[in-house]
């Protein structure tokens, strides 16, 4: 069945979200101190729709980088549950809509269930805000994606001028605009220009490689040099995983004092030297080159092989954020070549 | 440009290196790489320009842990990587005869947080520079600036543009930028209350996501295990409380103190921006004025916190 597309006035759009907020939590891209990141959003604060791609990418909001898994004390342990109304995200770009997808795959397992993620994600709703100006580093057409995909959407929003276009992806999606108020049914005339929108950001993108054999042509290369020469000048930061909307490995601590204390889980890296050492002292990943290695083969040759798809989205952030530019488009293309030279 | 990939051919040659290091053409508009040449043919790759910002001091300690024999190693350097490769010298983290250290001038660096600071989440597909001015071309904007808006805060105070210790230089010495005094916004900062500094202290290390990016970029970071990595025992919470960020931020500051060359490294590392300089440039400045000390400038001098001179001044030991 085809579903209605809505429209919504960008002058409504302060109301829209007022509205939205008496059934969600409703988080959105907001500028604070010059980082834009996903927060919950207050009566009468202003989003920042339209910043290209926020610093942080979305995850967090429904997997912090410190979560509490539970306290305890003398008495005993008692948890922590997010209590919080079904939350809303508004305005993440179709790359960051996809990777909660990716992310499910791994906190929602046919086995296991994190309810910690399961708490925040379920009942939640995704509007995306499609890309009208895809940046230079963006790369999710290489990936099944695009600036106008609606992978992982509830919703997706394209900006038309002076309005926002809304069209449900998913019954949810449509659950709500059906009855929200301030929309109006868009025209054949609306519709068009979304379209030329969708067509304008998708050729201004250039044609993608193709991925096909990516997962054969690095599982072949495992000890291609390779590796020594991307890893070389790596510094072992985490600028790229932290900044990743698909990373999602994590470290459990406890702290305590004074006889009461939390576990915490908190985002870990596999750039980071402890991530991998052992009790012994020993550590199956001495060097940036085994650690850079890794995180490169989780996403395009590990995921692959346990999930079906490539645990990458194509945001570009960490593209954009390395301190050393090391550019992970560059290192697949040189995989590519190298692997079709042998 | 062809000046440098001629002299650096020579000096492959005459020194007999096995590794240089220095910079190429990174992937995006205004940034350059690091790179690693074995090789005099290799050569044509370099460029320097004032988009090679990084510190590349850093990875003279990354050839000292590769294991087997240290190679001979050329070094690029602006003055703050030469001062970083004289401070690591100095503190024994490299051999002196290991290193050749090639002074090229230093005109300022643009700083890629300052960068994407200014283009406020766009990202630009070209440039045009016109003296002092350059214009950013992206996607249906243009925006004209005057350089030096993109430089690092080091650059803007920076007085030694060019290496105080060297083997090689080549071209002609710059002189200082000096578009602000190098203690202006520290003693600026200093003039406020208390109050209105640790707000904005909160602020600044409330953003930091513990990616340690300004860590791993620093010549100077680079103790084997770092107290926030160790587990036993455990200095401080991981994760992202302000308290624990923040005593994180201090202690590398009190720990670079009198080593700091005030290269920027951090700042310009930092995925959100974070005014990280703030705190170094007051420690730096404090080791100045008490010990008169100044780090990377000679090979001799031993560095203000690993000596002791009886005309320290001492006002401030209870």
């Amino acid at each position: 069945m085809e579903m209605d597309t809505y429209k919504l006035q960008k002058g409504n759009l302060g109301r829209f979200l007022q509205k939205l907020g008496e059934e969600f939590a409703v988080y959105a891209p907001v500028k604070s101190d010059g980082v834009v990141a996903f927060v919950e959003l207050m009566p009468g604060q202003e989003s920042a729709l339209d910043f290209p791609r926020t610093h942080k990418p979305p995850k967090d909001v429904f997997y912090p980088q410190t979560e509490v898994m539970f306290g305890y004390d003398k008495d005993g342990m008692h948890s922590v549950e997010y209590k919080g109304k079904p939350i809303a995200l508004f305005g993440t770009r179709p790359c960051d809509a996809k990777s909660f997808l990716l992310l499910e795959r791994v906190f929602i397992d046919p086995k296991y269930e994190d309810p910690y993620w399961a708490a925040r994600r379920n009942n939640a709703l995704v509007f995306s805000l499609a890309c009208n100006d895809p940046l230079p580093s963006c790369f999710c057409n290489w990936l099944d994606g695009g600036p106008f995909s609606n992978t992982g959407s509830d919703v997706l929003i394209t900006d038309i001028g002076d309005a926002y276009l809304l069209e449900p992806i998913s019954e949810n999606g449509e659950r709500f605009l059906s009855s929200a108020d301030l929309l109006q049914i868009s025209t054949g005339k609306d519709i068009e220009k979304a379209q030329n929108a969708k067509e304008r950001a998708e050729s201004s993108m250039g044609a993608p490689p193709k991925l096909d054999s990516l997962k054969a042509s690095l599982d072949a290369l495992w000890d291609s040099p390779l590796w020594d020469e991307v890893s070389s000048k790596c510094l072992g930061c985490a600028a790229c995983t932290y900044s990743c909307p698909t990373c999602y490995c994590f470290d459990i601590q406890d702290e305590s004092r004074r006889g009461k204390g939390v576990r915490i889980r908190l985002w870990d890296t596999c750039q980071f030297p402890p991530f991998t050492k052992e009790g012994s002292g020993h550590n199956p990943r001495p060097t940036q080159k085994h650690r850079l290695r890794q995180r490169f083969m989780h996403k395009f040759s590990y995921f692959v092989e346990k999930e079906g798809e490539f645990g990458c989205v194509g945001c570009g952030r960490c593209v954009s954020l390395c301190p050393v530019n090391i550019d992970i488009r560059g290192f697949i293309n040189e995989v590519l070549k190298t692997a079709q030279g042998q | 440009m062809d000046e440098l990939v001629e002299k650096i051919k020579k000096i492959f040659a005459e020194e007999k290196l096995e590794l240089l290091i220095g910079y190429t053409k990174g992937t995006l508009p205004l940034r350059a790489t690091p790179i690693f040449i074995e090789s005099a043919d290799d050569a044509d790759k370099l460029i320097f320009d004032f988009t090679c910002h990084n510190n590349l001091a850093k990875y003279l300690l990354d050839e000292k842990k590769r294991g087997g024999d240290i190679r001979k190693v050329g070094i690029i350097a602006k003055g703050c990587d030469a001062r970083a490769v004289v401070q690591l010298v100095v503190e024994g983290q490299f051999e002196r005869e290991k290193v050749v250290i090639i002074g090229v001038p230093c005109e300022g660096v643009i700083d890629p947080g300052k960068l994407r600071k200014e283009l406020s989440g766009r990202e630009i597909k070209n440039f045009e520079i016109n003296g002092d001015r350059t214009t950013l071309l992206g996607n249906g904007f243009e925006l004209e600036l005057d350089m030096s808006e993109l430089f690092s805060d080091s650059c803007l105070s920076c007085r030694y543009p060019n290496a105080p210790q060297y083997d090689y230089f080549i071209g002609e010495p710059a002189e200082p930028i000096g578009v602000r005094n190098e203690y202006t916004s520290v003693d600026e900062f200093e003039k406020k209350s208390p109050d209105e500094r640790w707000t904005y202290f909160e602020r600044e290390y409330s953003k930091c996501i513990r990616c340690y990016a300004c860590r791993n970029a620093c010549p100077f970071c680079y103790c084997e295990e770092c107290f926030v990595d160790r587990s036993t025992p455990r200095w401080t919470g991981k994760g992202n409380d302000l308290s624990d960020t923040i005593i994180f931020h201090i202690v590398r500051v009190l720990h670079t103190a009198g080593r700091c060359v005030d290269c920027g490294a951090c700042a310009a590392a930092c995925p959100l921006n974070i005014d990280i300089r703030m705190l170094g440039k007051r420690v730096e400045k404090e080791v100045k004025e008490r010990f008169g000390f100044t780090a990377g400038l000679d090979f001799e001098t031993q560095p203000a916190m690993a000596t002791f001179n009886e005309n320290d001044k001492e006002e401030f030991i209870m």
